[in-house]
């Protein structure tokens, strides 16, 4: 729609397309709204779940950018309004035909495994999810973490793929306790970060570290170090805290190629550090054979055997394409300095000099270069970039500053050489200068956030 | 006033910001502001166009209406200014609300087309070469989207159809009289439609039971230009007619017709005190607009209260009502209005009607009678207030209304609760005033067991285990095979179950599984569908729960006025250290807030409700928020807490001790006191320039 001055706004939302879709039990209505346009859905009666999260009876819930599915375990009707581009209701025989009923299955399994070890004040199951990508793992990981939440468990959820953020900007491995009910609106599907004011949902607190590449393998190093960082801090949560000790850690893994080629041995460190007893992977036999061989004759840590449990890919699970992923990466950035249609932040814009900045670059991988980041000088190329706060002091080395946690990210709105002052948008507002900043090379540029 | 412009600007940036909600006396202050300032239009116009394009679309309306008052009231040089961007403001703000504002939007619009109703200028409010594009583009819009609803709003309807129209743009009880157009003659006076005094601003409970400021407290605020108090009684339309400065010709025709109305039901119903008292105030005001050499803000003031009598006595005229008896007409509310309103505010409100004024202040203790019969009222009431509270309607209000609403419950239950609750235990604090408020009915029970009845009753019916008859029979062997390694996982061989375990988890359905996440856990909560149990410990869980809907609902207004703003992350350290605390706000100003508490627990900064009659003014100086009468329990007294007197003006303790540190220049930071375990918020606090409240401009 080009309508002068109307920019971008979902016109078709006064549409009056209201429907109802009635499901039966185990039953899934998946659906598709393109960024840009909203969706608007009830549930009338009956109960229904997204990812795990149960959605309350009448509220509103608005849906915007995804591509999600809806599913019942005791048949409901929805009420929708609003437009998607393609959805359709997946109906089962039985609930054995929905792959969905393993992921409760499996829920169960690990939530005995949870009642045991706090009872015995031990560390509750420790889960990765593994599997080739776009196979549904991150949505199988929320399923889970939600449905611990629901039963009151702490569990820590572990983002390993810094493909896409889990609570932060892609880019970054996070890890975070949920232990409140997870918000089924939330742009990156897990939850939205602290703000200086309330949240509807409550929001979740990730510690953060700022990977900067798309794939693991790009710069095996410095996953192996995050990771190892990442694990320690876990670890160190779950002896200190005694309600997320019993509840265990749900880890989000990377892609691993159906030949188990690519992808397995970063697993294996994953494995390795978090003291992991329990892979789920997703996806074919074959990807399962592999890893019953790889794992069938190590113990964790703690001296328990590895379980290799199989879960069959759902036919729900939907490539994402390029242009969508993108589109929902920009919207986590979006969210990040500006919040959501629940709540909206206002970000500061400063003007720095360059000299005020400490600007450090991901140096290309190279495997005899041990540096890998290298002190940049702001300039035209950073414009629209985020680059990461880190938690560290600008004197420190570059190696410390790498594994520092994140404090937060600006957004480079311009930068002019001849004056040599740079612009930027930073979600709090004071001096950045005693913090170093990291450019990274993932997520990518796409849009003017201040256009 | 200042005379530098930027301040000027400043300050009413601030005024704009703090404006969330259509209130009348807030927009007409806005206006009167905008008009005396008129040597710094630009830089308010400025101001106020960036207000609107910046705006969160759920305050987008109330700023148009500023502006729409503001062309309408005071017209050039303004409408120059917002004429250059009006395009834009209009279709920016347009393209973003929800469906209602737009229909205000495309009802303000029309107005834009006509003179100003009353006015002597016949050229429209804005020019049909500003409007044009607008309408245009809007229709595209409409006809590319909705063709069902194009028709509504086709231009140039006649003149006369357009009158009750009118009354729409603003708000109900704004400045219109939303109810059917029959109640007005159609023709003879322009201010037919300007608007009821008093009207009682729907959803505004927190601002009706209170009593205006009785006269003597008045006097303090004569000096000041806006008159505020007065400004509030005003119908925010009722200075339309006057399109550039207030004319003493026009003002005293309009009374000089009003005499000849009254004149007419005062011969009608000789014996009507009423009519009497208003007929002799009218002689009156005729003669003082005419002999005397007024300055236009106090002009202003006649006029609304012309307009206010016009409305009552045409009104009057037209219906012969015997209504009149009673010495204040209270506007007859609307069916319609009448749901949305709280009960006593009918009964409250009509006291700014000028024959009130010599009435008697309505007094604490009858207004608190009156809000305790509220809360008796909307408990038989059913549950449709408590309904609409949690989740308006609109998706952009629920921040803001619900905090509007919570206002009027808890005093309401206060007044109820003392006699009961004040032996056994202390009412103060937040949970057990829910508590109150649940036991009133006015606040969803705790444990709201005939809430998930409607859902279960067709979840039971079509989970019959037949459905799953393949997976029974097999389930039991594969459920000791599942239950096996999970008993003695520590000696399992992985490889040798690992078969029987995929079939426990991918071949078998277990309804138990199902029932654990969802039946066994309880009855949702019906604002986020998460479930607690119905046992000792889910009740108390859950009435934490519900506290804590209730305090961010109350929080989120507060923290949109200030303006929010992503926090860093925690560090590692923080991290570690950090404990999910369920039903916590994670909030820095709730930690300020508990933090200023505990500091004015070591000596509660309060002064005993004063006498009406002490002439001690009621509203903060400073914020311009009404003092709150609440129970002291421990000195047994009404009190209004964070209040400090300072010779014989009150003010709230905090804004006195922020306007003086700031004069001062003390650091401001100081008052953030502890830093809260979450979040490195040392650089924010350290750089953040908080939101000072600036004392606005009619002070």
């Amino acid at each position: 729609m080009s309508i002068p001055g109307l920019g971008q706004i979902p016109v078709q939302a006064a549409v009056s397309s209201t429907r109802t879709i009635s499901l039966r039990p185990a039953w899934e209505w998946r659906f598709q709204v393109p960024a840009g346009s909203s969706l608007v859905l009830k549930v009338l009666a009956g109960t229904a779940e997204k990812d795990g999260v149960e959605l309350a009876l009448r509220n509103a819930y608005t849906f915007s950018g995804v591509r999600s599915k809806i599913l019942t375990w005791h048949g409901c009707e929805l009420e929708i309004e609003g437009r998607c581009d393609n959805d359709s209701v997946a109906e089962y025989l039985n609930p054995i035909a929905n792959p969905a009923t393993s992921h409760i299955n499996l829920h169960a399994r690990l939530s005995d495994m949870r009642v045991d070890a706090t009872r015995q004040r031990r560390e509750g199951p420790r889960v990765l999810i593994a599997g080739p990508p776009n196979s549904g793992k991150t949505t199988l990981a929320k399923t889970l973490t939600s449905y611990a939440t629901r039963q009151g468990y702490q569990v820590i959820t572990v983002n390993a793929n810094p493909r896409d953020g889990m609570l932060s900007l892609p880019g970054t491995l996070s890890a975070s306790v949920f232990a409140t009910v997870m918000d089924p609106e939330a742009v990156d599907g897990w939850g939205s970060t602290p703000t200086s004011g309330p949240s509807t949902v409550p929001v979740k607190l990730p510690m953060v570290f700022n990977y900067g590449w798309e794939s693991a393998e790009e710069d095996e190093d410095l996953y192996r170090e995050l990771i190892g960082r990442l694990a320690g801090a876990v670890s160190g949560r779950l002896s200190e805290d005694e309600e997320v000790r019993g509840s265990g850690v749900i880890v989000d893994g990377i892609g691993v190629s159906e030949d188990g080629q690519i992808g397995m041995e970063l697993t294996a460190h994953v494995v390795d550090e978090f003291s992991i007893n329990t892979v789920v992977v997703i996806g074919p036999a074959s990807l399962h054979k592999q890893f019953v061989n790889r794992f069938a004759s190590e113990k964790t840590s703690l001296g328990e055997p590895i379980q290799v449990i199989s879960i069959d890919e759902s036919d729900g699970v939907v490539k994402r394409d390029e242009a969508f992923s993108q589109h929902s990466r920009e919207a986590v950035i979006k969210e990040y300095f500006f919040g959501d249609a629940k709540r909206t932040l206002s970000p500061q814009i400063q003007q720095v000099d360059f000299d005020n900045l400490v600007i450090y670059k991901l140096a290309d991988y190279s495997p005899d270069e041990k540096q890998s980041l290298v002190l940049e000088e702001p300039s035209s190329l950073m414009q629209h970039w985020t680059l990461a706060v880190m938690n560290a002091s600008v004197r420190d080395s570059p190696d410390v500053i790498r594994a520092a946690n994140v404090m937060g990210f600006v957004y480079v709105a311009d930068v002019d050489e001849d004056r040599r002052k740079i612009k930027i948008l930073a979600p709090v507002s004071g001096r950045l200068g005693d913090k170093p900043l990291v450019w990274g090379k993932w997520p990518e540029p796409y849009i003017n956030l201040l256009g | 006033m200042s005379s530098d412009g930027d301040e000027v600007a400043e300050d009413y940036r601030l005024a704009l910001e703090d404006l969330s909600s259509n209130m009348r006396f807030e927009i007409s202050n806005l206006t009167v502001i905008a008009r005396e300032n008129t040597e710094h239009a630009l830089a308010i116009a400025e101001v106020l166009q960036q207000h609107i394009l910046k705006a969160p679309p759920n305050k987008k309306l109330p700023a148009l209406y500023v502006m729409d008052s503001i062309v309408k009231n005071v017209g050039t040089p303004y409408t120059l200014y917002f004429g250059r961007t009006l395009f834009k403001i209009f279709m920016e703000s347009y393209a973003v609300v929800d469906h209602g504002v737009r229909r205000k939007m495309e009802e303000m619009l029309k107005t834009w087309k006509d003179p100003v109703p009353g006015s002597m200028d016949t050229r429209p409010v804005f020019s049909h070469e500003l409007v044009r594009p607008i309408e245009n583009a809007l229709m595209k819009a409409r006809a590319a989207s909705m063709p069902q609803q194009a028709q509504s709003a086709i231009p140039g309807r006649p003149r006369s159809a357009m009158f009750p129209h009118r009354n729409t743009p603003t708000p109900p009880g704004m400045r219109g009289y939303p109810g059917p157009a029959g109640n007005f003659p159609p023709q003879p006076h322009p201010f037919a439609n300007g608007g009821h005094p008093g009207e009682p601003v729907a959803g505004y409970p927190g601002q009706q039971p209170a009593p205006y400021p009785p006269p003597s407290t008045l006097a303090p605020y004569n000096s000041t230009p806006a008159s505020f108090p007065q400004a509030a009684q005003g119908p925010y339309g009722s200075g339309l007619p006057l399109p550039s400065g207030i004319s003493v010709e026009t003002l005293s025709s309009d009374i000089q017709n009003l005499i000849v109305a009254m004149r007419a039901e005062f011969s009608q119903n000789p014996h009507d005190s009423g009519a009497q008292s208003r007929l002799k105030a009218l002689l009156d005001l005729q003669s003082v607009v005419q002999h005397s050499n007024l300055p236009p803000d106090q002009l202003e003031l006649i006029k609304n209260k012309v307009t206010e009598l016009a409305a009552v006595t045409i009104r009057a005229t037209l219906g012969h009502s015997s209504a009149n008896s009673t010495p204040i007409p209270a506007p007859a509310v609307p069916p319609a209005m009448a749901l949305s309103v709280h009960p006593p505010s009918t009964s409250v409100t009509p006291s700014p009607v000028p024959a009130a004024q010599s009435a008697v202040p309505v007094t604490l203790d009858s207004l608190l009678g009156k809000g305790a019969m509220a809360a008796l009222l909307s408990m038989q009431s059913s549950n449709s207030q408590q309904n609409t509270t949690p989740k308006p309607p609109f998706a952009g209000v629920p921040i803001r209304s619900p905090q509007m609403n919570h206002n009027e419950p808890p005093k309401a239950a206060a007044a109820l609760a003392p006699p009961p609750s004040m032996p056994a235990a202390p009412a103060s604090s937040a949970s057990s005033l829910l508590d109150q408020l649940r036991a009133a009915g006015m606040l969803p029970p705790a444990t709201p067991t005939n809430v998930p009845a409607p859902n279960q009753a067709p979840a039971v019916p079509v989970m019959p285990p037949s459905i799953f008859p393949s997976g029974l029979p097999a389930s039991i062997a594969s459920l000791l095979a599942a239950h096996k390694p999970d008993s003695g996982r520590s000696s399992a061989d992985s490889l040798a179950s690992s078969t029987g375990l995929d079939f426990a988890i991918k071949k078998q359905f277990r309804p138990e599984s199902i029932a654990a996440l969802y039946d066994d856990l309880g009855p949702p909560c019906t604002q986020c569908g998460r479930r607690f149990r119905t046992d000792e410990e889910g009740r108390r869980k859950k009435t934490a729960h519900m506290d804590w809907h209730f305090q961010v609902h109350q929080r989120s207004t507060e923290a949109e006025k200030r303006g929010t703003h992503r926090s860093w992350y925690v560090d590692q350290q923080d991290w570690l250290k950090a404990r999910e605390a369920v039903d916590a706000i994670h909030d820095v100003s709730s930690k300020e807030e508990s933090a200023q508490a505990s500091k004015d627990s070591e000596g509660p900064k309060y002064i005993l409700v004063p006498d009406p009659s002490s002439g001690i003014n009621n509203v903060c100086p400073i914020c311009q928020e009404r003092f709150e009468n609440k129970w002291l329990d421990t000195v047994q007294e009404w009190v209004w807490l964070d209040t400090i007197l300072v010779g014989n003006r009150a003010y709230h303790a905090s804004c006195r001790a922020e306007a003086t540190r700031d004069r001062e220049s003390t650091p401001v930071q100081s008052r953030r006191t502890p830093e809260p375990v979450l979040g490195k918020r040392k650089a924010e606090t350290g750089l953040a320039s908080p939101k000072i409240r600036v004392q606005k401009p009619f002070m």
